[in-house]
């Protein structure tokens, strides 16, 4: 298990780990590679912490973040993502963010795509692996005479993406099993004249950055305008772009929280804009609702300089500057805290809490809790 | 306003071979569902079997009634980049 850890993050069935000096470790669901472990066998599942190999990385992480199946990490200079990138969330897919053809053949799709997943035909394995040049048989002689007799290969790959990012690993599999290559973390392309990276978000299915200069950078899925686009003329955004500043009245970004579709940013000077998915009242702006379930032009909230924001999958939670606990969104499951399971379209007071002082706050999808002292 | 949470593809879910089940992923953190047989019958709702949501799934009814049982969902053994 991992010592020191300083910070826990949990996506849609997996959870990352940042420990003290600055390593990642990852355990759960790892169907579409979003442990960035590099995994190579029938491994959809890691169920002991597994550190992120810190290898071919030139610095720590900094920040950690998860959406439903992908994962992010930042070191300041630069970030990393895993996992899905089917809706672009990985910032470097392709142009059309579509899967490559299952025609493709093997080789061509490991060219081609980052944080994929590929599964070999049974009796594929061998002749395949031979071919292509950083996949082979690993035939140390201490081991190759009993290889046959035990019906196992060894395998050895090394994945050439970014220079930075090179793995190798060796995993035992049984003749005839399916064999599942994911690329291990990779860099990702940032936009010229962006400072460093301080802040990273992930939603279900796209990705957020801060930068020391105030700027917001987004790409991944943007169905419900949560990346601050018009998501009729960019449904997807593949690459990641940094959001013009007029979006925000030129004020300056320091911190970007994500929803299931939705997005919250703090300002230098204590505001707090809000954009993406309306539904269930997450934007927490009254006015945008029923009929307009979505909203990507980032307004305001009526609340300035919070001490900390947390946001569940389709609700919100905040601590005012006076202490007070305040949520709004989705309240299916009674996740405001508000007593009932109306859902709230304006942040709202938690009434019980009136008494305590709320030192810690947290959500999870459809639920939320509070350390409070008295 | 709508009553689906969502519209979603068909391709966007992911199939499960054993339950012959598609999933897409719910904001509860649950899994909405919806089985090839339903989808067979002309059925368009998956539900998420611990909330209220329901989306709604875009699909193509003759996909799944003209070839009966030969229907195979996204192909998992040959090559599968996700």
């Amino acid at each position: 298990m991992p010592d020191n850890v300083t910070d826990i993050i949990g996506g849609g069935g997996h959870t990352l780990f940042l420990t003290a000096n600055g390593r990642c470790y990852s355990c759960g669901w790892n169907s579409k590679g979003q442990l960035g472990l590099g995994l190579v066998g029938q491994q959809n599942e890691v169920t002991v912490p597994k550190p992120i190999s810190e290898q071919y990385f030139s610095e720590s992480f900094i920040k950690v973040a998860a959406g439903w199946d992908h994962s992010m990490t930042i070191t300041g200079n630069d970030v990393y993502t895993c996992g899905s990138g089917r809706k672009g969330q990985l910032g470097y897919c392709g142009p059309d963010g579509k899967p490559v053809s299952k025609s493709d053949n093997f080789m061509k799709a490991m060219e081609q795509f980052t944080g994929a997943i590929a599964m070999v035909e049974r009796s594929k394995v061998a002749d395949e692996i031979k071919d292509v040049n950083f996949i082979s048989i690993f035939s140390d002689s201490s081991i190759d005479s009993s290889i046959m007799e035990q019906e196992l290969f060894y395998l050895q790959y090394i994945v050439n993406s970014t220079p930075i990012a090179r793995f190798m690993t060796s995993i035992q599999v049984e003749r005839g099993d399916s064999i599942s290559v994911f690329k291990a973390m990779q860099k990702v392309p940032l936009p010229d004249c962006c400072g460093r990276i301080i802040q990273v978000a992930a939603g279900a299915n796209h990705s957020a950055l801060v930068t020391d200069t105030g700027q917001l950078i987004v790409w991944g899925d943007n169905k419900h305008g949560q990346l601050a686009m018009d998501p009729d003329l960019k449904p997807v955004q593949h690459e990641p772009v940094i959001l013009p500043e007029h979006l925000f009245e030129k004020e300056k970004i320091v911190q970007v929280y994500s929803g299931w579709t939705h997005m919250l940013a703090l300002t230098e000077t204590g505001l707090v804009y809000t954009w993406g998915r309306a539904k269930y009242g997450q934007l927490g702006t009254a006015g945008a609702s029923d009929e307009n379930s979505s909203r990507w032009q980032p307004h305001l909230l009526a609340i300035t300089n919070p001490k900390r924001i947390v946001c569940g999958a389709e609700h919100n939670m905040l601590i005012s500057d006076g202490d007070e606990l305040l949520t709004w969104g989705w309240n299916e499951h009674g996740m405001c805290g508000s007593g009932d399971t109306v859902d709230i379209f304006e942040p709202q007071k938690i009434q019980s809490f009136t008494h305590w002082k709320v030192t810690a706050i947290g959500c999870g999808s459809g639920h939320s809790f509070a350390c409070v002292t008295s | 306003m709508s009553i689906y949470h969502d519209e979603i593809e068909i391709e966007d879910m992911e199939y499960d071979e054993e339950t012959e089940t598609y999933y897409y992923p719910c904001p509860c953190g649950d899994r909405f569902q919806i089985s090839k047989e339903e989808l067979a019958s002309g059925e368009d709702v998956a539900r998420c079997p611990s909330c209220s949501l329901i989306i709604k799934v875009i699909y193509d009814l003759e996909d799944f009634q003209e070839q009966g049982e030969e229907v195979v969902a996204p192909a998992k053994r040959e090559l599968e980049i996700i």
